[in-house]
């Protein structure tokens, strides 16, 4: 469809571009002897020779009203159009619904044309969505990004450039700004900590949000903790994290559905923290890669297993210290639980985990590396009742599965 | 026209240039403006055929006349949903009857958008609208320019400002 749109669209501007052509030999034929060139000095307009006139007849020059003043004879109607948006006024609002019809480069094209235009593209409905994924982007990008009315923004994979900024009062307002930004994807764009800010520190209203791969200092988890409707959010594989940083977002962020903290570099300290504050309204927790020796252990599994009555996703795989105690604190908490990850946590005796198949809400067991090869068949004969090992990734809180066009359930297709 | 015992009513509007047409009740439905006008008037009521033709002033006879006849041809059509969400910015599904129908120079197009706009008639706003977005589509900035001769009035600067602003989309 798309095809098919771009060879109708092309062969219509082809159309109206030969037509303009075919006006403009017409019109310097049929005045051979005046000059319409422009830089041309007025002052001999009258004097030329035939041939130099012939060369000076090629117009080189786009812009007709020019072109009128050097002309001293006009025939009537001759290639002279009027912009019609001028002539008729044309209000913004009907701008404005020509170009919802526009695809993002298609607006940005238009966008440059004139100051009407890029008043009336900048506050256009069309930004709601926008996707910038795999981009190259710099501060400036981000800040006239920033100051659009986008609800969903896709950054993820974006190439920022490192170097190049803006001057300090163009940094400060946008400090100082709001934004309505919903869904943000910022997952693997490897940002600056000041593009960071950029993006973050206007954000009040995020409900879905992933950092995935980018810095996580205090400043950053900072300007996270002022949503406090967040409902998704997706830190892992971030580095920086600190006691105080996971203190904010954790006790602020009290709305929390899904929380990916995964490979983040959760120390014991900054996991009592986060488990300190989750609340019942979590269903989904990824906590898998904590930090070797010093990461998730049992006795903090049974900690938050108390508070977390809703949970129906968990991932703790890579914890080694994790031992038979979480099986059976599994088994007699969590009752919403239906998957469950425990890929690669070696301490956990095979012979204690098939217990689990016993637990009435589980549907889907992870246990990839726990059980060797020689035991497998004898493993899944045991559990019987489950789905064991058929999912390879956890979801939880990721923007979007499987290279899907969706980031956390809105289309970012633009047909 | 002889307005017979028929149930189908007609209504009289007149142009700007004091030319009248006679167009079917059901048919200038479409037009929002008109439609309300007549419902807050009373005048949909039986006794009230004979009235004096209602002015559209922004409106040229040729302009009306094209306006009329598109409304003639679409009127039986489903009213279209209106929902806010609908993004989908196909602008190849004009039906082919207006795509004839708009097959007409750029000033009688944008003076149809701005009937269309002024009577409130929104499937017609809906197909000019994408018929200059096609205008549009696909362009450079200066080939834009060109098409409807509108002048650059950025500064230098200023365009440079854009071009950066909006490099992220460029290949």
């Amino acid at each position: 469809m798309s095809r098919f749109t771009a060879r109708f669209t092309s062969t219509f501007g082809d159309k109206d571009d030969s037509g303009d052509e075919n006006k403009t030999v017409f019109a310097d034929e049929s005045v051979p002897v005046f000059p319409c060139y422009n830089l041309y000095p007025r002052s001999s307009k009258l004097s030329v020779s035939g041939n130099s006139a012939r060369l000076k007849s090629i117009n080189l020059n786009d812009n007709n009203d020019i072109e009128e003043d050097t002309l001293p004879i006009r025939r009537i109607g001759a290639r002279k159009r009027d912009n019609p948006f001028k002539k008729y006024q044309v209000p913004d609002e009907i701008v404005d619904v020509i170009f919802s019809n526009l695809r993002k480069r298609d607006l940005l094209s238009a966008m440059q044309v004139c100051q009407q235009f890029y008043a009336v593209g900048h506050v256009s409905r069309n930004w709601t969505i926008t996707d910038v994924m795999e981009r190259p982007i710099t501060e400036l990008t981000l800040i006239t990004l920033m100051k659009r009315k986008i609800r969903i923004l896709r950054l993820a994979g974006a190439k920022p450039d490192p170097i190049s900024r803006v001057n300090v009062r163009m940094f400060a307002s946008c400090m100082l700004g709001t934004s309505r930004i919903e869904c943000l994807d910022l997952s693997r764009a490897n940002l600056t900590v000041r593009q960071l800010l950029i993006l973050l520190k206007p954000c009040r209203k995020l409900q879905c949000l992933s950092v995935e791969g980018n810095v996580l200092d205090d400043q950053v988890a900072s300007c996270i903790s002022d949503n406090k409707n967040l409902r998704e959010l997706d830190i892992s594989m971030t580095r920086g994290i600190s006691i105080n940083g996971a203190r904010m977002i954790s006790q602020k962020c009290n709305n929390l559905e899904q929380l990916n903290a995964s490979w983040c570099g959760l120390s014991e300290p900054i996991l009592r923290v986060i488990i300190d504050n989750i609340t019942d309204k979590l269903r989904k927790l990824n906590l898998s890669g904590s930090i070797r020796e010093d990461g998730l252990n049992d006795e903090l599994v049974d900690a938050f297993s108390s508070k977390a009555d809703n949970i129906t996703d968990l991932d703790l795989s890579d914890n080694g210290q994790l031992g038979d105690a979480v099986v059976a604190t599994i088994m007699a908490r969590f009752p919403k639980l239906t998957h469950l990850s425990l890929n690669r946590c070696y301490a956990m005796d095979p012979n204690i985990i098939v217990h689990l198949n016993i637990k009435p809400s589980l549907i889907f067991l992870n246990v990839h590396g726990c059980i060797t090869e020689n035991n497998m068949k004898l493993f899944l004969q045991m559990c019987d009742r489950l789905k064991c090992n058929t999912q390879l990734f956890n979801f939880t809180a990721k923007p979007t599965s499987n290279n899907a066009p969706f980031i956390w359930g809105h289309n970012m297709l633009e047909y | 026209m002889a307005a017979e015992a028929k149930p189908e009513r007609n209504i009289k509007i007149s142009s700007s240039d004091n030319e009248t047409f006679t167009v079917p009740r059901n048919v200038i439905r479409l037009s929002t403006t008109i439609n309300t006008l007549l419902q807050d008037l009373g005048l949909d009521e039986e006794d009230a055929v004979n009235t004096d033709p209602i002015p559209v002033q922004n409106v040229t006879a040729p302009i009306l006349k094209k306006v009329i006849a598109w409304c003639t041809y679409h009127y039986q059509d489903a009213t279209p949903t209106d929902d806010a969400d609908n993004r989908e910015k196909r602008t190849d599904d004009i039906a082919s009857w207006d795509v004839e129908f708009l097959k007409v120079d750029q000033g009688t197009l944008f003076e149809l958008i701005l009937a269309a706009n002024y009577l409130d008639i929104k499937g017609l706003l809906d197909v000019t609208c994408k018929t200059v977005a096609n205008m549009i589509k696909g362009k450079s900035p200066e080939e834009i320019r060109r098409t409807f001769n509108i002048k650059n009035d950025f500064t230098p600067e200023e365009e440079e400002q854009i071009r950066k602003e909006n490099a992220w989309c460029e290949d």
